[in-house]
């Protein structure tokens, strides 16, 4: 089989997974280029970063249309994910393969420690107490959430961009723990707001390696095209298949990457 | 004022231009990258995106894309502080337009010393 149809298969699969379980799908192409297609780190990050956006860009459309993502939540964040975004993006510049490979290992295991403790406890949502209307603006009315702990927030959102603009994945796995539990916001608008400023970390991010010359454009265009079409095809899928089991074998793949990563690292 | 009014409107900008922006961008892709196929052009590898650009062909069509889906959130900002800016949310306009200029000129310095990083 091709090597391009291979990666377009695999973009496929990483958008399909990605869409069913809220992810987007970088947690998974950045090992499925360096462990699958020998590819180094750094070029996959990169290619990794312009999957997120698209992803992103496509899945914010449908969540800001319904009034799910609080979009002045979101770009008041974002000017923190951005900063971070860009800081990694220059900092993997300098980063030796081993060292990514650790980190990117130990975002592995706190993704499946997260997703563990996701399926072993009930949905959130149910404690979420009364609805709140994201798109509310600024002044009487607002949601009470948007204004608590915002400082820290934003901290923590240098945080998660930082990871992004490093590792190649979308910042999710920081950002919506920070909306949801810091500031107070629903799951389902954490989320939301979360995949909203993805896509503008993201973008931030890749413009370092896109000019660096860390992209490959013939490997990357089958990865982006699967990965569109898959993202598509999982919000399809993602109201048929069973959430819990589907993350339970996420969990097991994340934590063998994660193994083969940390092989990586230490050069075996 | 009832800022309600603003949020159709806002709503509706951004998720159009992130639709269609995603759409369109995702296409010249597809079109760069079986054009380069289907003609055979040796694979370049890694170079920068303007450089991959100027070099033209199939794979300078696939970098015209890539860079045209990493421009859509700066477009979406642009959109959303007009938005803004109509609704009488000057807080939000200010907001929104420091996210882009960080956007910017995250672009900006990749772009003039992005190959020396």
């Amino acid at each position: 089989m091709p090597t391009e149809l291979l990666l377009a298969l695999s973009g496929l699969l990483a958008g399909a997974f990605g869409a069913m379980l809220g992810l987007g799908g970088g947690i998974l192409i950045v090992p499925i280029l360096t462990l699958g297609f020998g590819v180094p780190l750094t070029e996959a990050v990169g290619t990794s970063l312009i999957c997120v956006v698209a992803t992103s860009t496509g899945a914010a459309a449908i969540n800001v249309r319904a009034g799910r993502a609080d979009v002045r939540l979101g770009i008041t964040l974002g000017a923190g994910t951005v900063v971070g975004a860009v800081m990694g993006g220059i900092l993997a510049g300098f980063m030796p393969d081993r060292v990514l490979a650790a980190l990117f290992a130990a975002l592995l295991a706190y993704t499946a420690v997260t997703m563990l403790r996701g399926i072993f406890t009930p949905a959130a949502d149910a404690t979420d107490g009364p609805p709140v209307d994201p798109t509310v603006p600024d002044g009487p009315g607002a949601p009470g959430y948007r204004g608590r702990r915002l400082p820290w927030a934003i901290g923590g959102s240098v945080i998660g961009g930082n990871a992004s603009g490093l590792l190649g994945v979308g910042g999710g796995i920081v950002t919506v723990p920070l909306v949801h539990l810091v500031m107070g916001a629903p799951l389902r608008v954490s989320v939301a707001t979360s995949n909203f400023m993805t896509g503008m970390t993201a973008a931030a991010g890749a413009y370092t390696y896109l000019f660096r010359g860390d992209v490959d454009t013939r490997l990357t265009a089958p990865v982006v095209l699967g990965v569109a079409a898959g993202a598509a095809l999982g919000a399809i899928l993602s109201g048929r298949v069973n959430t819990r089991l589907l993350s339970g074998l996420f969990v097991l793949v994340v934590v063998y990457v994660a193994a083969r990563m940390v092989l990586r690292a230490v050069g075996s | 004022m009832d800022g309600r009014a603003s949020q159709p409107p806002l709503a509706r900008w951004i998720a159009t231009v992130l639709r269609l922006g995603t759409l369109a961008a995702v296409a010249v892709i597809a079109v760069g990258f079986v054009w380069a196929t289907i003609a055979g052009q040796p694979r370049g590898g890694t170079r920068p995106v303007i450089e991959e650009i100027s070099a033209g062909g199939g794979d300078g069509v696939t970098a015209v894309g890539l860079l045209a889906l990493t421009l859509l959130p700066i477009l979406m900002l642009c959109l959303a502080a007009a938005a803004f800016r109509r609704a009488g949310e000057p807080r939000m306009v200010v907001t929104t337009l420091g996210v882009g200029a960080l956007i910017v000129a995250s672009l900006v310095a990749a772009a003039v010393i992005g190959p020396s990083i």
